[in-house]
């Protein structure tokens, strides 16, 4: 028996790392200081704020590890990692390039034909092109493989008709990647005969409604396509393998640091307030918890993602990452509370205004990415399997 | 796969062979009255991995911290009746301070001072106990012979939940004391919580094989329980806390490797800092590694038993082997509550600086 194996080994961070954490930092420091944004808890899903991404995209820091010649920085997942983690240790609003920089751009440069390559790629690293996910739909939420909008093959293309439900962003997004059904279920194989085409939202057939959180805030909608036909060359990968390409891409969507960080500002607030008056052993100790496991946590999505830049594929890994990071998100608001005398208040400054988007956006991050229970049924049937 | 990286894989293949020749669950079960193997400590001895981890010109047998780290994680995996973790820990500790490193089994402890009683020294009746400690004329290392006995004329003072001797040893008359650089206690200090964690980290990772082997194979309302999905939420779960525990020692391991040799012995506020998790502070990414791994024992033991049923109770069933150890590994070198409060005084410390948590939390200020 071998022990051990759960977990990729840790590659060491790049040479650059360093000095690019320190540019970012500066660059955080100073927009922060024009008043150009707030710290928000959750701002990878709420701060949609395109002059931001745009100026993200100036200074190379989206589509990091795009190519130059499609019109990004050819750096390596690691750097982006860095430079990501900064940014939503910030809580700084990166909503609206978020989907594209994370796996749109991985998407294309893995699967995607020389056109989309070149139609798309150097606008994402621009920051300057946002795209939504096209994967749940009102009948097909755990259970991904039963979706139902279909594309029929027709001339030079594909008539897609269907309905996507929880598509964050769609109404500002200039595009979107949706797995749909191209040809039937083999018998009990229902993987088979799905296929992943890029559909652009602005255009006829193509009607977007909002779904309107608890918060009163508008991420989410739902996207209803009356046969918009979709040419061949904005297929992705390869008609048939739909399936497969969205389970590689979601080992990206599943480890990354904002399955740790949505709530980190909330801790941060909590222990500039904790640290300002002579606080007890008891206090210590519930935010050492958090932090020790916090710090634990990002030691796992790193080598989830160095695993994923070396093309390993560490399925059972990464949707540990977002199990125990998405819990500890949660975890950080119950310290929080136990903590501080500042109550919830979606109009209140500082921990009542944090506690409050933390406190209502909390049950999307168990749910988001695959559902914590899909995903440890994912990590046994993997157990079992090796 | 680097030259080292080679080394290192088929060092940990020796290791798991000699330890899963030496360590079956009947073996380490009839150890249980004394805590210890002589068998398999001569064997781990006649290939020198008792002391790995240590330079030859020191009486070590050369490689470095990841090496002895790999063989501790395994002696704790394979439940090893012999103080293995406590000797590479003991070796280095020498190393660093100039010292030869006596021949047999060695045990670690940190003292508060010179003429102070030890408690519950790991193995203390048959290792040499290597006692650090500092005082007003700077730090020191005390090494003190076996209190003796055993084999199984018992002696000592105690044990812990898996029949681990932990015995009280006198700081008295009889001990060698060698003046030693500064942070010679501190770096004993982390050695202690490092390798402990790394006995927790072996044995949750073996507690969580034996049970993903346990709900394939036993059988309820006509299958496997694998295939019940509220034991596949408990298993994921396991894995989970398994992950955490190893993500946080190997990070630890890192930091602790990344410190330059001349200054592996950092003042208080540790050394600067390089960018990211191979550097840092060692001091805090050690001591949330013990926290973690303390946390995290007692959820994978929890869980292990829960899914494996009455049968793995009892005193045949090798499961206790493992979960007995992770109950009383948890509470040695740093109970959780004690590394919680530590990290969490550091972390409020940290948060009055410029920048708030992150830059030390990201080991990058």
């Amino acid at each position: 028996m071998r022990s051990g194996t759960l977990l990729p080994p840790v590659r060491p961070w790049p040479a650059t790392a360093a000095g690019l954490r320190s540019e970012v930092r500066e660059f955080l420091a100073a927009e922060r200081a024009a008043g150009r944004f707030i710290p928000a808890c959750d701002a990878w899903l709420s701060g949609w704020d395109e002059s931001f991404s745009r100026r993200l995209g100036d200074r190379g820091w989206v589509g990091m590890t795009i190519p130059a010649e499609y019109g990004g920085h050819g750096r390596s997942a690691l750097e982006r990692y860095v430079v990501v983690e900064e940014l939503l240790a910030a809580g700084a609003p990166v909503a609206a390039h978020w989907v594209s920089d994370r796996q749109v751009g991985p998407n294309l440069l893995r699967y995607g034909s020389e056109v989309l390559k070149q139609r798309y790629l150097p606008a994402i690293a621009q920051g300057a092109c946002y795209f939504a996910i096209g994967l749940s739909e009102p009948d097909a939420g755990s259970d991904l493989a039963a979706v139902r909008t279909t594309g029929t093959r027709v001339d030079g293309g594909w008539t897609v008709s269907g309905t996507k439900v929880w598509t964050s962003g769609a109404h500002r997004a200039h595009a979107l990647i949706a797995l749909l059904r191209t040809g039937p279920p083999d018998g009990r194989q229902r993987h088979v005969g799905l296929s992943q085409l890029l559909i652009e939202l602005d255009q006829p057939g193509v009607t977007i409604r909002p779904i309107i959180s608890m918060t009163g805030e508008h991420h989410f909608n739902e996207v209803v396509f009356g046969d918009v036909f979709v040419p061949d060359e904005q297929v992705v990968g390869t008609i048939g393998d739909g399936w497969a390409q969205v389970t590689s891409e979601l080992a990206y969507e599943r480890s990354g640091p904002e399955r740790l960080l949505s709530t980190f500002v909330l801790l941060d607030a909590l222990a500039g307030e904790l640290a300002s008056r002579a606080g007890d052993a008891d206090e210590a100790r519930a935010v050492g918890r958090v932090v020790s496991r916090l710090w634990a946590g990002r030691q796992m999505s790193l080598a989830v993602a160095g695993a994923l830049a070396d093309g390993e594929a560490p399925e059972i890994a990464a949707a540990l990452v977002k199990d125990v990071g998405t819990r500890l998100e949660n975890e950080i608001i119950e310290v929080a509370r136990m903590l501080t005398a500042a109550v919830p208040d979606p109009e209140g400054a500082g921990m009542a205004g944090l506690l409050a988007q933390a406190v209502l956006h909390a049950p999307g991050f168990t749910l988001r990415g695959g559902t914590n229970e899909i995903l440890r049924g994912i990590v046994a049937r993997g157990l079992a399997l090796r | 796969m680097s030259a080292a990286n080679g080394e290192r894989e088929l060092l940990r293949q020796t290791v798991e062979d000699l330890l899963a020749g030496h360590c079956t669950p009947s073996r380490v079960a009839a150890a249980a009255g004394s805590g210890w193997d002589a068998a398999l400590w001569r064997a781990l001895e006649d290939t020198g991995l008792t002391l790995a981890g240590s330079p030859e010109e020191a009486g070590g047998s050369g490689g470095d911290l990841l090496a002895a780290a790999g063989i501790a994680a395994a002696a704790g995996a394979a439940a090893a009746p012999v103080p293995l973790a406590e000797t590479l820990a003991a070796g280095m500790l020498l190393a660093r301070a100039g010292l030869t490193i006596p021949p047999g089994p060695l045990t670690v402890a940190v003292a508060r001072e010179r003429g102070a009683t030890l408690p519950r020294v790991p193995y203390g009746r048959l290792a040499t106990t290597v006692a650090a400690g500092s005082g007003e004329g700077g730090d020191w290392l005390a090494v003190i012979a076996p209190t003796g006995r055993d084999e199984t004329g018992q002696s000592g003072t105690g044990r812990n939940l898996a029949g681990e001797p932990r015995d009280e040893v006198a700081l008295g008359g009889a001990a060698e004391v060698h003046a030693a650089p500064a942070g010679t206690a501190d770096y004993a200090r982390r050695l202690l919580r490092l390798f402990r964690s790394l006995l927790i980290a072996g044995a949750a990772q073996r507690t969580l094989d034996l049970t993903v082997t346990y709900v394939q194979e036993r059988e309820q309302f006509g299958r496997p329980l694998a295939k019940f999905p509220t034991v596949q939420q408990e298993l994921a779960r396991m894995a989970g806390e398994v992950a955490l525990i190893a993500a946080a020692t190997q990070a630890a391991v890192a930091a602790e490797a990344s410190l330059p040799a001349e200054a592996s012995l950092p003042a208080e506020d540790g050394l600067p800092a390089e960018d990211g998790l191979a550097a840092g502070d060692a001091v805090s990414a050690v001591l949330a590694a013990k926290a973690q791994a303390s946390h995290g024992a007692g959820i994978v033991a929890a869980i292990a038993h829960q899914l494996h049923g009455a049968i793995g109770t009892t005193e045949e069933h090798r499961l206790r082997l493992t979960t007995t150890r992770l109950w009383s590994w948890r509470d040695e070198d740093g109970s959780e509550a004690e590394c919680f409060a530590e990290l969490g005084r550091a972390a409020l410390g940290a948060a009055t600086q410029a920048g708030g948590l992150w830059p030390w939390l990201s080991g990058s200020p």
